[in-house]
């Protein structure tokens, strides 16, 4: 019988980039001697990392003060997965999406343009030349299991505040497995949440950060929606609610300025990133539902998000630029569960 | 087999370059018949899709492994032993796209198994002393819990919630009128 380690290493290696988490990376290591040491190499540590924190967050690690402490203290030079470990935390793990697979509304029509930008967390960005509405969108496949916070990283030049204001859009749902009867594949695919905010007000870069929060939509209501679809057989007088732990709900989103990233001649060019403050409900929750009422268990695995950018109030000469999204994993910071709940 | 299948292969594309027009058979020495009558068929079905570009592997958004098609996904339920070959033949005849299906379908029956599970189905020795074992976890503290355990943690969670919205009377309501309004 064939044994995976006939394949030579560099089609090992090749394989495990199609791995994609860390804990089934860390199982395959666990096999035996030779997968561990595969598992050191610099190149697929460098590839994830680049997936997950961008490819200049991944270099810096390895070139800034911290890595020069590292280097006198141990007299070796931080390998590409310590940097990785160092980038990519449980509590900060991020998925980046860059620009690139972004649709971009008007992007062929010399509205928008696309191009390296050095001070993108994503060596990257579309930037708005003028338009006077704009839509964006991305979506993430294989979020996995977790609680997660959506980080926009988008920046505005000093002339763009006649553009008023964007709103931001999250969907979730999860993909139901393959391997599922059709009534079970119609109730798991109606596990779709999606949330909106207020319209963000694009304030000058020297305003202290606005405050907005979604008008209705919370948890609850997801949840109950969510068993809804799961089972809509089901009367309201028994809203007995199916193990779901899949939750995408944003109450409050503040805008917060990312230092790091400012223009070194100090004019506009603030890399803005919107997020939520960390003491609010989660976003994604990894999901385990029963489909009644033939209770069966669908475990999922992964959800998929999508991400909106709009606003339909603009200018010529807009000056917004889109850098990416990151969708940071917060696995640590659980909220208790009433939280869910209220 | 035409010369628009053979070009899947870029190893068989720069040979029949190379020789140019003949009807000599090119030999391959590291492909059993029984594999090469796969790739082939995976070449035929695969004739008219778009050749791989050379920077697609630095394209990490194609680290992708549940992006099987049926076809595909259909053509690559063989035993291990013949996926294994397929991968080698891949990787020798460079035809990028069978090798990613084949390492996709390695990848993804990896997925959610423990070492012992991946140890036993692709037939790997443990070598590992105990102390060894224990040095790799301890070195890979930063990746989240096993799965089995974070289920377990989900479980208790949901049944918390659960017990929470039962009994949470202004919830009820909040459902009542949901339910009502949809």
């Amino acid at each position: 019988m064939a044994s995976l380690l006939d394949l030579p290493d560099e089609l090992l290696l090749r394989l495990f980039t199609f791995i994609p988490t860390d804990p089934s990376l860390l199982r395959v290591a666990l096999t035996c001697r030779r997968t561990a040491a595969l598992l050191d190499d610099e190149e697929l540590w460098m590839g994830r990392g680049s997936r997950r924190c961008g490819k200049l967050l991944m270099e810096s690690g390895r070139e800034g003060p911290a890595d020069a402490r590292f280097q006198a203290e141990t007299g070796i030079r931080r390998r590409t997965k310590d940097v990785y470990k160092l980038k990519s935390p449980i509590h900060t793990a991020a998925l980046l999406s860059p620009i690139t697979p972004f649709a971009i509304a008007q992007l062929d029509t010399g509205h928008w343009f696309l191009e390296q930008d050095s001070r993108s967390p994503t060596g990257g960005a579309a930037t708005l030349r003028d338009v006077w509405w704009l839509e964006l969108h991305a979506t993430l496949d294989h979020v996995p299991p977790g609680i997660h916070l959506p980080l926009f990283h988008i920046s505005f030049s000093s002339y763009a505040m006649n553009l008023t204001n964007v709103r931001v859009e999250i969907e979730c749902w999860i993909p139901p497995p393959d391997n599922i009867s059709q009534h079970d594949r119609v109730a798991s695919s109606l596990l779709h949440m999606s949330t909106l905010t207020d319209p963000i007000s694009l304030a000058t870069s020297t305003q202290r950060p606005n405050k907005f929060s979604l008008p209705t939509t919370t948890a609850r209501e997801l949840y109950v929606r969510a068993s809804q679809s799961a089972s809509p057989s089901r009367t309201a007088k028994t809203p007995s609610l199916p193990r779901i732990r899949l939750a995408i709900c944003l109450h409050v989103y503040r805008a917060r300025r990312m230092d790091c990233h400012r223009a070194s001649n100090g004019v506009g060019q603030h890399w803005r990133a919107f997020d939520r403050p960390r003491h609010t409900s989660p976003v994604v929750e990894e999901s385990t539902c029963s489909s009644r009422p033939k209770s069966r268990h669908l475990a999922v695995h992964h959800a998929i998000a999508r991400f909106n950018i709009w606003a339909f109030e603009g200018t010529l000469k807009t000056g917004l630029r889109v850098a990416g999204l990151n969708l940071f994993v917060c696995a640590k910071d659980l909220p208790p569960t009433k939280q869910l709940v209220t | 087999v035409d010369k628009e299948v053979a070009d899947r292969s870029v190893l068989l594309k720069n040979m029949l370059e190379d020789v140019g027009e003949s009807d000599k058979p090119i030999p391959l020495p590291n492909v059993t018949g029984k594999v090469l009558k796969k790739v082939i068929t995976y070449c035929e079905h695969h004739r008219n899709d778009p050749l791989p570009q050379p920077d697609d592997d630095l394209d990490d958004t194609k680290r992708r492994s549940d992006d099987i098609d049926d076809w595909d996904a259909d053509f690559i339920k063989v035993d291990n032993d013949q996926l294994f070959e397929l991968i080698l033949a891949a990787n020798y005849m460079d035809i990028k796209p069978l090798l990613d299906l084949g390492c996709k379908t390695v990848a993804n029956m990896i997925k959610g198994k423990t070492p012992e599970q991946i140890r036993e189905m692709f037939n790997i020795e443990n070598d590992f002393t105990p102390e060894e074992e224990e040095q790799i976890r301890k070195e890979n503290e930063y990746v989240s819990l096993p799965l089995d355990d974070s289920m377990m943690l989900g479980g208790i969670a949901c049944l918390l919630y659960y017990s929470l919205c039962i009994a949470n009377q202004s919830g009820c309501q909040h459902y009542h009128r949901w339910a009502s309004e949809s």
